[in-house]
C-alpha cells in the first residue's frame, strides 16, 4: 500500500509506484501507459488523479494474480494476448441473457421450480452443464463470463485457511456462492432436502446460507442469508427490471442533489437484460464527466425504442466540449473519462457522444462521434476493458440540445 | 370483470358474514364481481390445477379459497398475478395467522373468519371504485395503523443506517407508505412528533 | 456471554453488523415460493427455524423485534416467534430471556395483539433504545437478574398467562381435536407407529397444540398390551379420514380381531357415493361393531340439520340392512342434540374425541381409551346375539308376508318382533329383560296357532294342512274325543282317546301346537324343533325369573324360539303325511243321537 500522502508532482508519483513494486517490463509499461492518459487529461486535480492512481494500483495487483480458470475455451497464463482480446459484441450478449426468461434450464438457475419440474438436483445440473453457450461470451464479455461461471457453473475453488473461498462474483465479491459453487455445497444440500422428497420438501431457494459464507454487509441493499438473496442479486446483474434502474437514477440524483435530473420518470418499468453493473459503472462516469461543468445543471434522461433496439440518452443541457475535436486525431478527444466508460459498456452497448465539437480550425461541427461500435476490439487487463478502436464522427441532423451520451442496446 | 371470486363452500359465507344473505346478495349483484356457484366454481378451480385455466384480462383481484387449490394451481396462479399485475387474496380455515406480501403483486392470506367480516362488502364497493389503497384494509380495521407503525420502525431503521443502498430501499419504502396514507415521512422531529402523538391516539381509541 | 438476535430487512443493517460482537444473527424472511406452497404456515415455518436452522445451543438472551413482516406491522410475528421459542423445548432456550425491541409500550402491544400478554409473562424485557450499547446493556442486567425455576412450573406458569387461541372458529377437519385427540390417544397406548410420528410433526409445529401440550402434559400411558377386547366378531372402521391416525389407533385397540377400515377414497365423492360405497363394504364384510365418523363430507360442516349428515344417513342405512349390528359413532361434536338425534336413530354407543377442554382432568386419555375397549366388547356381545334375532325375525316376517294374513295380522307380528329385540337390547342392561323378550316371542306363537289358517275351532278344533282339515279334538256330549295325547315324555303322539266331558278344559297351547305340528307339518310328535322345551321355559324360567337363583333364559334359548318361529311360519314345511291320522268326523247317525239327546229337544 502506498501512503496517500498529497503529492503535487504527477510524475514522482507514479515513478514511486513503478520503483516500490517488484514490475515485470511488461507491467511496467502498460503502468506508464496507463499513467499517460491519465495525466494527458486536462481537469484532473489532485483527488482525481489520487483516485485513478489508485485504481492503477488495483490494476496492477491484478496482473499479479490469476484470474480463477474455468471450463473449455481456456488457454494459457495471463499474459497471453489472443486470451485477453475481446470483440465488442452486443447482440451476443442479448442473445444469450435471452435465454434467462424462455425456456431452457438457465431460466431455472432464477425462477422459483414447479413442483414437478426436476425431481433431483442432479437432474438439473446435469441439464445446465449441457448448455456451454456462456463460453462464447469469454472473448466478448469477461466480467459476465465470470459472473456466469461463479453463479451457475463450476469455477475454480481455490480456498484459503478457513476453507472460504478466494474469490467471488466480479464486481460483488462477497458473494461466493452458485449452484455448482463453491464445492457443491447447495447440490449437497438439495440432495438431503430436496431430491426425491414428498413431505417438507425444501427448495434450493431455501438453503440458509452457512455464516462462512454470509457476507459481512448488505449488497444491493439487502442482508445475503438465503439462496433466494442470492439469485434476487444475480437477478439484478443481468437484467434492470421495474424500477430497478429508475431507483439508480433517484439514487444518483441525490448525490448530486445540485443537479436536475429531467424525464427519469419514464425509466420506471423499463425492462431489459444486460450486464448491469457495466452500464451503471458508465452512468457513474458519464456523472462525473457531467459535474465537471458546473455551470450546466440541467441534465435530459431520455430512451427509445426502434424495434428490438433501445437508445439510451443521457444529454447535460446546454454544455458543450471546450476541447478541441481534432477531425484527423479523433482519438485524441477521448480522455479517461471516455474511456472508462467504454470499458464499462464495452459488448453491451454501442457508444456515441452526440454534440456540437469545436474542430481544429476552430470551427463549429455537429456530429455523433461513435465511439464504441460494431466490431471494435478491447483488451481485457483483468480489470477492465481498454477498447483498441479508433472513434468514427459521423453527421448528426437532429437538434442538439448539450452534450448527449448515448448508448445504443441491441435487444 | 374486474374480482374473480372463487368460494367452493358458499353456505361458509352466510355462516360468517354478518348480514348472512344480503351480504351474498349484494357480492353477487356487483357487476365487476364473478363469483360462479358451486359446480362451475368447483370446474374452475379444478382447471387452475390443471393449469389451464384463462384468466380474463380486465381482471384486478382474484379471491380464492386457499385449501381447494393444489400447489400447482397456486403456482399458477402466481404466475398470472405476477405478469399481469393482479391482486390476490387467499382465504382458508387452516391458517393460523395473516400474512401479507407485496414482493411482485399484492398478496393477503388470511384466516376465512378473518375474511368474512364486516369489511368484505366495503372492501369490495371500494376497490371496484378504485377507491381501495391496499388488500390491507381486508384484514384489518386498523391497517392505517399498520403503516404508521412500520414507519416508525423504518424511520429508527434509517437513522441506524449506513449503508447507502439499504438507506435507499428503506425510504423508498417510506415514499410508499406516504402515498398510500397521504402523510408526509420526510424524516424530522417534528413530523416523527406527529407520528407517535397520531400513533397513540389512533390506540388509545381503540 | 452469547445473544441472539433475530432481524428482519426493516432493520438497519448496520445494527445488525454491529450486533455480531454479542452473539450470532438471524435473518427472517418469507420467500414468495414458500408462501404458496398450500401447505405453508407460519408456525411450520418458525418451527422448522427454531428446529433446524438456528443454532440450538442456550443463548443468554433472545433480541427480538415486535414485528418481523416487511408490510404488516401489525402481524406482530415477533410475538408469535417469541411464543414458539417458550413453547418448543427442542431449541433448548425455554427459559432464555427475551428481549423485545421497538417504539411501542407495553400497554400498546397488548392491545394491538391477542398475545400481547406474553410480555407481561416470565423473561420477557422490553426495551426502545435500539443500539448495540444498549443491547449490551440490557444483556448484562437480564443475566444478573434472570434465574432458572423448575420447568414445569415455567410452563404452567406461561401457559396460564398467555392465551394462544386456535385458529378461527372454523369448524373443519382440521380442528384441532381431531388431532389433538389422535396424539393424546396414540401417545397414552404407546404406539410408537412412524405414521403417527409424521402426524404429530404436522401438527406438532402449530402453537396452539405445543400450547395445549404445555398445558396439558400427559403423565399416564395406558398399557396397550394388558387391555384386550375379549368377545369374539368383526369390527368395521368407517372414516373419511382414516389415514389421519385414528385407524392406527383402533387397529391397536383391536388387536386380534378381525378389523378392517374404509374411507380413504371418501374424498372425491359425494354424500350418496359415500353413504353408497359404506354400504358396500358393511354388506361384503359382514362386521358386528362399526366405529362410524359423523361426519364423512364437506358439507356435514356446514349449518345443517343432523338427519342431513353423512355420518347419520350411514347409520340408518345400516341399521335397515341388520339392526344388531352395533354401530357406534366417534364423534367431535360436544352438541348434545346431534348425539340424541343419533341415538334416536339407533346409535348404540359413542366414542367421543378428547378436546383439549377435556384433558384438564387427570387420567382423562387413559380412561377414555379403557372405555373404547368397553364400548366394543359390549358392541360385540350385543352384536352376537342381536344380529341372528334380526336375521330370524326377517325369515319369520318374510314367511309371514307371503302368507295368507290380514295387514293387521301381519302388523302386529311383525310388532311383537319390534318389541321382543326391543327387550334384548336392554337385557344387556338389566337381565330381567331378556326373559320378557322370551314371552313376548312366545306371544306370537300363539297368535299364529290361532289363526285360522292353522287352526279353527274351539271345542271341535281342526287343523288346517293345505286345503284339508283334520280333526284333533271333538266334543261329544259326555265325552271328548283327542287324536293326540300326552305321552310320558311330555311330548303329544298321535293317539286317539277320550275322557269325559266333564273333564274339559280348553284346550291349551301346547295341545293346539303339538296337533300343528303333527297334522300340518307331518311330525310323529310334538317334541320338534324343541318346542317341548319352549314350552317348558315358557311355563318355568321365563313366567317367574328368579334373580337370586340366577334362573334366566339364556342367548340359545331365544335363538330357539326364534328357530322355532322361523319353522312354524314358513309353508314349505307343510306335510300332508299325517293328514289321515286325525279322528274321523262325527257321523250323521251320531250326530242324529247326540241331538236326540240334547235337553232342548226333549218333549
Amino acid at each position: 500500500m502506498i501512503f496517500m500522502k498529497e503529492r503535487k508532482n504527477k510524475y514522482d508519483f507514479i515513478q514511486e509506484i513503478l520503483e516500490s513494486k517488484k514490475l515485470t517490463v511488461a507491467q511496467r509499461e502498460r503502468v506508464l501507459l496507463l499513467a499517460a492518459q491519465e495525466i494527458k487529461h486536462e481537469n484532473s486535480n489532485d483527488i482525481d488523479l489520487l483516485k485513478r492512481l489508485k485504481e492503477i494500483e488495483e490494476k496492477i495487483s491484478q496482473l499479479e494474480s490469476v484470474p480463477p480458470k474455468s471450463g473449455d475455451g481456456e488457454t494459457g497464463g495471463a499474459g497471453s494476448k489472443n486470451k485477453n482480446q475481446l470483440t465488442h459484441n452486443p447482440k451476443l450478449v442479448s442473445q444469450y441473457l435471452k435465454k434467462f426468461k424462455e425456456n431452457t434450464p438457465l431460466k431455472w438457475t432464477t425462477h422459483t421450480w414447479d413442483e414437478k419440474k426436476y425431481e433431483t438436483i442432479d437432474l438439473f445440473i446435469e441439464d445446465l452443464n449441457e448448455d456451454k453457450e456462456y463460453n462464447k461470451l469469454f472473448n466478448v464479455h469477461r466480467d459476465l463470463y465470470n459472473l456466469l461461471n461463479y453463479f451457475i457453473y463450476q469455477p475454480k475453488d481455490e480456498l484459503n485457511e478457513k476453507g472460504i473461498p478466494k474469490y467471488g462474483w466480479p464486481n460483488l465479491h462477497e458473494l461466493k456462492i452458485g449452484w455448482q459453487f463453491p464445492n457443491h455445497l447447495l447440490i449437497n444440500w438439495c440432495k438431503e432436502n430436496f431430491d426425491n422428497k414428498e413431505d417438507n420438501r425444501k427448495y434450493p431457494f431455501q438453503f440458509n446460507l452457512p455464516k462462512e459464507l454470509q457476507p459481512q454487509k448488505p449488497i444491493k441493499g439487502k442482508m445475503i442469508t438465503t439462496f433466494e438473496n442470492v439469485v434476487d442479486i444475480f437477478k439484478t446483474e443481468i437484467q434492470f427490471r421495474e424500477d430497478y434502474f429508475y431507483k439508480e437514477l433517484k439514487k444518483r440524483n441525490s448525490r448530486l442533489a445540485d443537479y436536475k435530473f429531467e424525464g427519469i420518470e419514464n425509466f420506471k418499468n423499463l425492462d431489459f437484460y444486460t450486464y448491469t453493473n457495466g452500464f451503471l459503472s458508465a452512468l457513474d462516469t458519464v456523472l462525473n464527466e457531467i459535474k465537471k461543468n458546473e455551470t450546466e445543471k440541467n441534465i435530459l434522461f431520455s430512451y427509445e425504442m426502434q424495434e428490438n433496439d433501445l437508445i439510451i440518452d443521457i444529454t447535460q443541457l446546454n454544455s458543450f466540449p471546450t476541447r478541441k475535436l481534432n477531425t484527423n486525431n479523433l482519438a485524441q478527444f477521448l480522455g479517461g473519462g471516455m474511456n472508462a466508460i467504454s470499458g464499462s459498456i464495452f459488448s453491451l452497448c454501442d457508444f456515441s457522444i452526440i454534440s456540437k465539437f469545436t474542430n481544429e480550425k476552430n470551427n463549429e461541427i455537429s456530429g455523433e462521434l461513435l465511439i464504441v461500435y460494431d466490431g471494435i476490439k478491447g483488451n481485457w487487463s483483468g480489470k477492465d476493458v481498454l477498447i483498441n478502436a479508433v472513434p468514427r464522427l459521423q453527421e448528426y441532423n437532429k437538434e442538439i440540445t448539450g452534450f448527449t451520451y448515448r448508448f445504443k442496446f441491441y435487444l | 370483470m374486474k374480482i374473480l371470486f372463487l368460494e367452493d363452500r358458499p353456505s361458509r359465507q352466510l355462516l360468517f358474514l354478518p348480514n348472512k344473505e344480503k351480504d351474498v346478495e349484494h357480492i353477487r349483484s356487483l357487476k365487476s364481481v364473478y363469483m360462479p356457484e358451486s359446480n362451475e366454481c368447483k370446474e374452475i378451480i379444478a382447471q387452475i390445477n390443471q393449469n389451464n385455466y384463462n384468466f380474463e384480462n380486465s381482471l384486478k383481484l382474484i379471491i380464492v379459497h386457499k385449501s381447494a387449490l393444489e400447489t400447482r394451481g397456486l403456482e399458477y396462479i402466481n404466475n398470472f398475478c405476477k405478469n399481469e399485475k393482479v391482486k390476490l387474496v387467499c382465504f382458508s380455515g387452516g391458517i393460523s395467522q395473516l400474512t401479507y406480501n407485496n414482493e411482485d403483486y399484492e398478496f393477503l392470506n388470511i384466516n376465512s373468519s378473518d375474511f368474512y367480516t364486516e369489511r368484505l362488502v366495503p372492501f369490495l364497493n371500494g376497490f371496484i371504485a378504485e377507491k381501495s389503497e391496499t388488500l390491507l384494509e381486508l384484514a384489518n380495521k386498523e391497517w392505517k395503523l399498520s403503516y404508521m407503525l412500520l414507519a416508525r420502525q423504518i424511520i429508527g431503521s434509517i437513522a441506524l443506517e449506513n449503508d447507502e443502498d439499504v438507506k435507499f430501499n428503506l425510504e423508498d419504502k417510506l415514499d410508499k407508505i406516504n402515498n398510500i396514507l397521504s402523510f408526509d415521512f420526510t424524516i424530522n422531529s417534528e413530523n416523527t412528533e406527529k407520528l407517535n402523538t397520531e400513533i397513540k391516539r389512533i390506540i388509545l381509541s381503540l | 456471554m452469547k445473544a441472539l438476535l433475530i432481524y428482519n430487512d426493516n432493520i438497519a443493517s448496520q445494527f445488525v453488523i454491529d450486533f455480531e460482537k454479542l452473539g450470532s444473527t438471524y435473518k427472517y424472511q418469507v420467500g414468495k415460493q414458500e408462501l404458496l406452497n398450500s401447505n405453508f404456515t407460519i408456525d411450520k415455518k418458525i418451527d422448522s427455524i427454531l428446529k433446524a436452522e438456528i443454532d440450538k445451543s442456550k443463548y443468554d438472551c433472545i433480541f427480538i423485534p415486535y414485528s418481523l413482516s416487511e408490510e404488516n406491522y401489525l402481524e406482530f410475528t415477533g410475538l408469535r416467534f417469541a411464543c414458539h421459542i417458550r413453547l418448543t423445548p427442542e431449541f433448548n432456550n425455554l427459559q432464555t430471556p427475551i428481549v423485545f425491541f421497538g417504539y411501542e409500550t407495553e400497554n400498546e402491544i397488548n392491545k394491538l395483539s391477542e398475545i400481547g400478554t406474553i410480555l407481561f409473562s416470565r423473561g420477557i424485557y422490553t426495551t426502545e433504545k435500539i443500539s448495540v450499547q444498549d443491547f449490551e446493556k440490557q444483556m448484562r442486567f437480564v443475566v444478573n437478574n434472570q434465574s432458572g425455576i423448575p420447568e414445569e412450573i415455567f410452563l404452567k406458569q406461561f401457559t396460564e398467562r398467555v392465551n394462544i387461541s386456535p385458529s378461527g372458529n372454523y369448524a373443519t377437519h382440521h380442528s384441532i381435536t381431531n388431532e389433538w385427540s389422535i396424539y393424546r390417544w396414540a401417545t397414552a397406548l404407546k404406539i410408537d407407529d412412524e405414521y403417527i410420528q409424521i402426524i404429530e410433526k404436522n401438527i406438532s409445529s402449530n402453537l396452539y397444540f405445543k400450547y395445549l401440550k404445555a398445558q396439558f402434559p400427559i403423565k399416564e400411558t395406558i398399557d396397550a398390551n394388558n387391555q384386550i377386547i375379549t368377545e369374539e366378531g368383526k369390527i368395521l372402521y368407517i372414516d373419511d379420514e382414516v389415514e389421519k391416525g385414528w385407524d392406527i389407533i383402533f387397529r391397536k385397540i383391536c388387536t386380534l380381531k378381525r378389523y378392517e377400515s374404509i374411507g380413504n377414497d371418501f374424498k372425491n365423492l359425494d354424500s350418496s357415493r359415500i353413504v353408497e360405497s359404506a354400504i358396500t363394504k358393511v354388506n361384503e364384510f359382514n362386521p358386528d361393531v362399526i366405529i362410524l365418523d359423523f361426519r364423512l363430507h364437506d358439507d356435514d360442516f356446514e349449518n345443517i340439520s343432523p338427519e342431513n349428515v353423512t355420518g347419520y344417513k350411514i347409520l340408518k342405512s345400516i341399521k335397515e340392512i341388520n339392526k344388531g349390528i352395533q354401530v357406534i359413532i366417534l364423534s367431535a361434536t360436544n352438541k348434545i342434540w346431534n348425539l340424541l338425534e343419533l341415538q334416536k336413530a339407533g346409535a348404540d354407543g359413542f366414542i367421543l374425541k378428547e378436546s383439549p377442554e377435556l384433558s384438564v382432568e387427570e387420567n382423562y386419555s387413559k380412561n377414555a381409551i379403557s372405555e373404547i375397549y368397553t364400548i366394543l366388547d359390549d358392541g360385540l356381545k350385543r352384536a352376537k346375539l342381536l344380529k341372528k334375532v334380526v336375521e330370524q325375525s326377517k325369515k319369520i316376517t318374510g314367511f309371514i308376508e307371503g302368507g295368507d294374513y290380514s295387514k293387521e295380522f301381519k302388523q302386529s307380528v311383525e310388532n311383537n318382533l319390534a318389541i321382543a329385540f326391543k327387550m334384548l337390547y336392554e337385557s344387556f342392561t338389566d337381565k330381567k329383560y331378556i326373559n320378557y323378550s322370551y314371552l313376548q316371542l312366545f306371544l306370537i306363537i300363539e297368535q299364529l296357532v290361532n289363526h285360522e289358517s292353522f287352526l279353527n275351532g274351539d271345542e271341535d278344533i281342526r287343523v288346517k294342512c293345505g286345503d284339508k282339515e283334520i280333526l284333533v279334538q271333538q266334543r261329544y256330549k259326555n265325552k271328548v274325543k283327542r287324536s293326540i295325547k300326552l305321552t310320558s315324555n311330555g311330548k303329544y303322539e298321535i293317539v286317539a282317546y277320550e275322557f269325559p266331558s266333564n273333564k274339559f278344559k280348553r284346550a291349551d297351547t301346547n295341545f293346539k301346537v303339538s296337533s300343528v305340528l303333527i297334522y300340518r307339518f307331518g311330525n310323529p310328535n310334538s317334541s320338534t324343533n324343541s318346542w317341548t322345551k319352549i314350552y317348558e321355559n315358557r311355563n318355568t324360567k321365563a313366567a317367574h325369573f328368579d334373580r337370586k337363583n340366577n334362573r334366566f333364559i339364556n342367548e340359545n334359548e331365544i335363538i330357539e324360539v326364534l328357530n322355532f318361529l322361523s319353522y312354524f311360519t314358513d309353508n314349505s314345511n307343510i306335510s300332508d303325511s299325517n293328514v289321515a291320522k286325525g279322528l274321523k268326523e262325527k257321523t250323521m247317525e251320531e250326530a242324529l243321537e247326540e241331538l236326540k239327546k240334547d235337553p232342548r229337544f226333549r218333549k
